[in-house]
């Protein structure tokens, strides 16, 4: 082992991989802001995550940590609100298309219930969440030791 | 031969600018081409011998607002690009292009502005003169070929997108050849010999992937154990499932094939009749076809 990287901490680690592969599927190579957020939000986790690990002793790197939480937490609820903003779009597009009984039946099979949104977000999120309320617990650390507190 | 015919409206802000690149295409135009070098160095544009002999038939018509140009090039280049490229980095603002296939009969109309692809809308908003000097030098284009996109694209993505989807052809043809060639040795049928090669494809990239995430997981985690059977179980997951998805098109392709109705006896004239009249017009597309084919890709008729 290379690291100090405990093994759920991994687990957290691929679990994040599948969602940034997925995600980098969805959005097909191109390149908008909430790409450029979402990858901001990705660098955040990874450097709170792995730092969670080790002893952070340096006053540099012990801001940095609490600075990339920081953002990382503020990053979370913004893309959660701008893709269920994405969403309410496109339900208002389909709207204003004429609608015929079978592409109707066809958009009932397609019809996803609030648990799987939720479910979806969760597995989207929960990684990250996860990743953020332990870094919040060492971040609180490092503030009292930087005698913010 | 065929050929595409293009109509190439130029636009600079600059004075100076306009001269010397009205300069360097009408000597080009007098076959001039020391001098024309000449000016295109003052221009800082580099006249490569490839771009002369490329621009064949070339006619020059200018005024202080635009240079128009006419020229023929081979139907394998579309749209010159690279060009284009060099001209709005040596200080072009905008260029209308409209190209004539003569093999299809049709025309596309391209707009640029600062050296990307925009809209037709955008680019006469952006400057309204260009408007007037466009519907006073080419012909009203119908709105299917005037070329319409979504938001701007740069001129060096439209080269890139260009030359991936040539290499991407000259794949395609190459593995089509290597297939027909290795089918006909074997003996095999040609379907079969891909779907073979396909799932074999799909093993690797399965073993790989779980091979990858081993070596990553135990060398950066702890866990060794964990690692180590998730990995092994993956190594048997991972390949299964990307030959399952292979499998899987292959047989949608078989079920897919469309049914023929059955058609009626007058239906059936009626189609025997249409297909004696189109017969030779068929044969005529045919033809066509297979010369384009063969002039866009000499590499293929060469390999041939």
């Amino acid at each position: 082992m290379l690291t100090e990287i405990e093994w759920w901490g991994g687990l957290l680690f691929i679990w994040g991989a599948g969602v940034y592969w997925m995600v980098k599927q969805e959005s097909e190579g191109k390149w908008d802001l909430q790409t450029s957020i979402y990858h901001l939000l990705y660098l955040c986790a990874i450097l709170v995550l792995s730092l969670y690990f080790y002893a952070v002793e340096s006053s540099i790197l012990q801001f940095a940590y609490i600075i990339a939480w920081l953002i990382g937490s503020i990053l979370i609820p913004v893309l959660g609100f701008w893709s269920s903003d994405d969403d309410s779009k496109e339900i208002n597009d389909e709207g204003n298309r004429e609608v015929s009984p079978e592409s109707q039946e066809e958009d009932d099979d397609e019809e996803v219930g609030p648990l799987y949104t939720f479910l979806g977000f969760l597995f989207i999120f929960a990684p990250f969440i996860i990743t953020f309320i332990l870094g919040g617990f060492k971040s609180f650390e490092l503030a009292t030791k930087l005698g913010w507190f | 031969m065929s050929q595409n015919s293009h109509s190439l409206v130029l636009f600079y802000d600059d004075t100076k600018k306009h001269q010397f690149s009205l300069l360097t295409f009408w000597k080009l135009k007098s076959n001039d081409k020391l001098a024309a070098k000449q000016y295109a160095t003052k221009l800082g544009l580099t006249l490569s011998d490839e771009w002369i002999d490329n621009w064949a038939n070339l006619s020059v018509d200018a005024t202080p607002d635009y240079i128009c140009i006419n020229f023929d090039t081979s139907i394998s280049e579309s749209l010159p690009l690279n060009e284009l490229e060099q001209l709005f980095n040596c200080g072009l603002t905008s260029a209308v292009i409209d190209t004539f296939n003569d093999q299809v009969g049709e025309s596309t109309r391209h707009h640029f502005h600062q050296a990307k692809l925009v809209n037709q809308n955008f680019l006469y908003q952006a400057n309204q003169r260009i408007a007037a000097c466009i519907e006073k030098l080419l012909e009203n284009a119908d709105e299917e070929s005037i070329v319409s996109v979504k938001k701007p694209i740069t001129i060096t993505e439209l080269i890139k997108k260009e030359q991936q989807r040539l290499d991407d052809a000259n794949e395609m043809i190459k593995t089509m050849l290597e297939l027909g060639k290795a089918s006909k040795e074997s003996g095999t049928n040609p379907l079969e010999l891909a779907k073979s090669v396909l799932l074999i494809r799909a093993l690797i990239k399965g073993a790989v992937q779980a091979i990858i995430y081993l070596v990553v997981t135990i060398l950066l985690f702890k866990g060794f154990w964990l690692w180590l059977v998730s990995g092994l179980l993956l190594l048997i997951i991972l390949p299964l499932y990307h030959a399952g998805q292979v499998s899987k098109e292959f047989s949608d392709d078989e079920v897919e094939e469309p049914e023929e109705p059955e058609a009626t006896e007058k239906e059936i004239d009626d189609l025997e009749q249409e297909d004696n009249s189109n017969a030779g017009l068929d044969e005529e597309v045919i033809e066509e076809q297979t010369e384009k084919q063969s002039s866009t890709d000499p590499k293929t008729s060469t390999t041939e």
